[in-house]
């Protein structure tokens, strides 16, 4: 009977260790957006290059797609196994994953486009502000990606725990969320 | 290594790196305030350690003061006294005091450590750089801090690692709480000292980021030529910056404050805590109105996240913002006054024992009053005005931190010694450190009140020599100088203390009798902290049952 009561506390401490390690993660970039907002709003002379260049709405399209992607995810889990037990088809791990990693190569073309037209970080703090607030999702993404990883080679040869599952989309959930947030505020303000 | 896994070891090696930290920034002070007292005098020997480069001839030069006293403020806050707080007590008293084996993820309370030593050493190490340590002050101002030596960019780095290990410790131990409270362990059956851990943990989590955010803006500036807090048209010494401008200074002080301000109940929530498990223990008396001393420590926690632009009054906010925040301000006062309200009542009608940790937790509440009083001043616009920048507002938050904070430390060590040790410290040896820290701290910090209202500006290097304001206070400074040597000197007596009494104190079990669930097992606690796993059935205070 100590086992389960044992998994049952670990699990409920691994979801409570989750949402405070998110809200944490949220604050951050509440403060970078913040930063942001307040720049914007005090300055007579903001420019938004990043809207000039070609294909400029696919950096947000693709963080709305790795947002659906993540919140899929989530949503296939509850719908899937509300009790908490049980396994889920490894494509939900993997396609919050996988937009991810378009939604950054996508980055990383705007961001070369950018930087290409002679809008580099020191030029102005709009560019600044471009760079460190939609490359610090960078960091995001490879600390996901680095979790991700090693829970699949721990759990090589089959799926791992549902509740482990759970955390890792709640994870890319929020991220996606916030993500979508700071961009959506970037591109239409 | 895998020792500190365990969160008894963990606590008590969290608690000799930050003692040790305290001794650094002690010492730092020393040096400043022999400037303050004499200066322009030689400090013997002061060439040998620091080099020609810093002291010359003995005497301390300018950018070294600023240098001193900057690292004083962030070594003490940031490296002392909270890893003492939550670090320290939290880890080794939280999962006793809630019947668990340990922490819920020791790993990464493990590498929460791991990341406040190396962000320490790597601060501390700061003063062997070309230029030496930072010197903006424990605030960071810019432009200055952007335009200041390497030591910034360091103090920068270590701010960040700091906040990863604040984050990866405080998600550790609300875990702990919410998920390994032992069977019957309501919320409202926590010892308050879990409340006052819990919501500075949460604290620690919210407030932190946005101070991170604002180090890799200032890391970005420093390093790759951005602007985002420097405006345009920025001129040293009459010759332009070239950067692109835009940026503004404010964005800075609003992101740093929006931590630092809850940091002050970083500070202070985890001494009431203390202050409310002594006070209960010594006095055999229940804590009174716990319930409504939970919803003033969360109320505390929560309100104190809308505070912060009270140290901004200067900036020029205009009145519907400072209005906005001098009202949270002044209502911020009413959760603590509850709390210091149901400590003093909880006094009422206790079988007082006066011993040196009650001695403490009793000093706390004058000493706290004091510098919450001194505060209410400093949260209203106009007379912050003419306080701002003085030395009020240093007596002020020393008044919070020093007699405040401190005395709530030292209460814990002299009541939780037996428990880690299983011996008590020397009452005698207690009381005169006590006595001597109560007299000292008030000799450093009480004038300064007296300075500050005479206008005497705090960031003056020679203490003030240069003005006809500050002539009367002189003298003080020498006075409040040879107190913080006789400070010093009294922690001596606290330290032999703990040295002899952890090998020839008496043998003590439960020496206090006290009720709470970290008495419940052997002192210091087995491995897995329980032999048994404890069945909680009423509340943690249960001193007027006949138990008395």
């Amino acid at each position: 009977m100590t086992a389960p009561l044992r998994d049952l506390r670990a699990e409920r401490a691994a979801d409570a260790g989750m949402w405070l390690f998110l809200a944490s993660l949220v604050m951050l970039y509440a403060g970078l957006f913040s930063g942001y907002v307040l720049l914007r709003a005090g300055s007579d002379t903001w420019t938004t290059p990043w809207r000039e260049a070609s294909l400029w709405w696919s950096m947000p399209l693709s963080h709305l797609a790795w947002l659906a992607a993540s919140a899929a995810a989530a949503w296939r889990w509850r719908v899937g196994h509300p009790s908490g037990s049980g396994q889920q088809h490894p494509i939900f791990w993997w396609l919050p994953l996988v937009a991810a990693f378009v939604a950054s190569l996508n980055w990383l073309r705007a961001a070369s486009a950018l930087a290409g037209a002679g809008h580099a970080p020191a030029t102005s703090v709009a560019a600044a502000s471009w760079f460190v607030l939609t490359g610090f999702v960078a960091t995001g993404i490879v600390g996901g990606g680095v979790a991700v990883g090693w829970l699949a080679w721990r759990h090589r040869g089959g799926a791992p725990p549902a509740h482990v599952a759970r955390q890792v989309q709640r994870y890319w959930t929020v991220l996606a969320a916030c993500w979508l947030s700071i961009v959506v505020g970037m591109y239409l303000w | 290594m895998r020792a500190l896994t365990d969160h008894k070891s963990l606590g008590i090696t969290y608690g000799i790196t930050a003692g040790v930290f305290m001794l650094v920034g002690f010492l730092l002070m020393l040096l400043f305030r022999w400037q303050l007292a004499w200066p322009g005098q030689p400090i013997p020997i002061a060439t040998a350690i620091f080099g020609e480069t810093n002291a010359p001839g003995g005497i301390l030069l300018p950018e070294f003061y600023y240098q001193l006293v900057a690292m004083h403020g962030s070594v003490m806050i940031f490296l002392a006294v909270v890893p003492l707080l939550t670090g320290a007590l939290g880890s080794y008293l939280v999962p006793l005091q809630i019947g668990a084996a340990g922490l819920a993820f020791p790993r990464l309370s493990r590498l929460g450590y791991l990341l406040f030593l190396a962000a320490g050493l790597l601060m501390s190490a700061s003063f062997a750089l070309p230029g030496g340590a930072p010197n903006s002050g424990w605030t960071s101002y810019p432009p200055l801090a952007i335009l200041a030596s390497s030591g910034q960019t360091v103090w920068l780095v270590g701010v960040l690692t700091l906040g990863a290990s604040a984050m990866l410790g405080a998600v550790s131990l609300v875990a702990t709480v919410v998920a390994y409270r032992a069977p019957g362990l309501t919320l409202m059956r926590l010892p308050f000292f879990v409340w006052s851990q819990a919501v500075t943990a949460v604290l620690l989590l919210l407030s932190f980021p946005p101070l991170q955010a604002a180090a890799i803006f200032q890391l970005m500036d420093r390093a790759a030529g951005t602007s985002f807090f420097l405006p345009s048209g920025l001129a040293v010494s009459n010759v332009p910056l070239e950067v692109s401008g835009g940026g503004n200074p404010l964005l800075w002080q609003h992101l740093f404050w929006f931590l630092a301000h809850p940091e002050v109940y970083v500070l202070v929530l985890p001494a009431m805590g203390i202050v409310a498990e002594v006070l209960t223990a010594h006095a055999r008396r229940n804590l009174w109105r716990y319930g409504l001393m939970v919803g003033a420590v969360v109320g505390l926690g929560a309100w104190s996240m809308v505070v912060w632009a009270h140290h901004m009054y200067l900036t020029g906010m205009g009145t519907t913002l400072s209005s906005f925040f001098q009202i949270t301000t002044m209502t911020v006062s009413v959760p603590s006054v509850i709390l210091i309200t149901c400590l003093i009542v909880t006094l009422w009608g206790g079988a007082i024992r006066f011993t040196t940790a009650m001695l403490f937790a009793l000093a706390f509440l004058p000493m706290f009053g004091i510098g919450g009083v001194t505060g209410l001043p400093l949260g209203l616009a106009p007379t912050n005005l003419v306080l701002h920048d003085t030395y009020y507002v240093i007596g002020h938050f020393h008044y919070l931190v020093a007699p405040g904070t401190m005395f709530a430390l030292f209460a814990a060590v002299y009541h939780w010694f037996p428990k880690m040790t299983g011996r008590r410290l020397h009452e005698g040896l207690g009381v005169v450190h006590f006595i001597g820290s109560f007299v000292t701290m008030n000799a450093v910090f009480l004038p300064m009140f007296f300075m500050g209202l005479m206008g005497v500006n705090r960031r003056l290097y020679d203490g003030g020599l240069q003005y006809e304001l500050a002539a009367p206070t002189l003298a003080w400074n020498a006075t409040m100088t040879w107190s913080a040597v006789a400070l010093g000197l009294f922690q001596l007596v606290f330290v032999w203390n703990l040295v002899r009494s952890a090998r020839h104190g008496a043998p003590a079990e439960n020496p206090w009798r006290a009720t709470t669930l970290e008495w419940a097992t052997a002192s210091p606690p087995p491995a897995g902290n329980f032999v048994e796993t404890p069945v909680v059935t009423g509340h943690p205070y249960r001193y007027e049952e006949g138990e008395a």
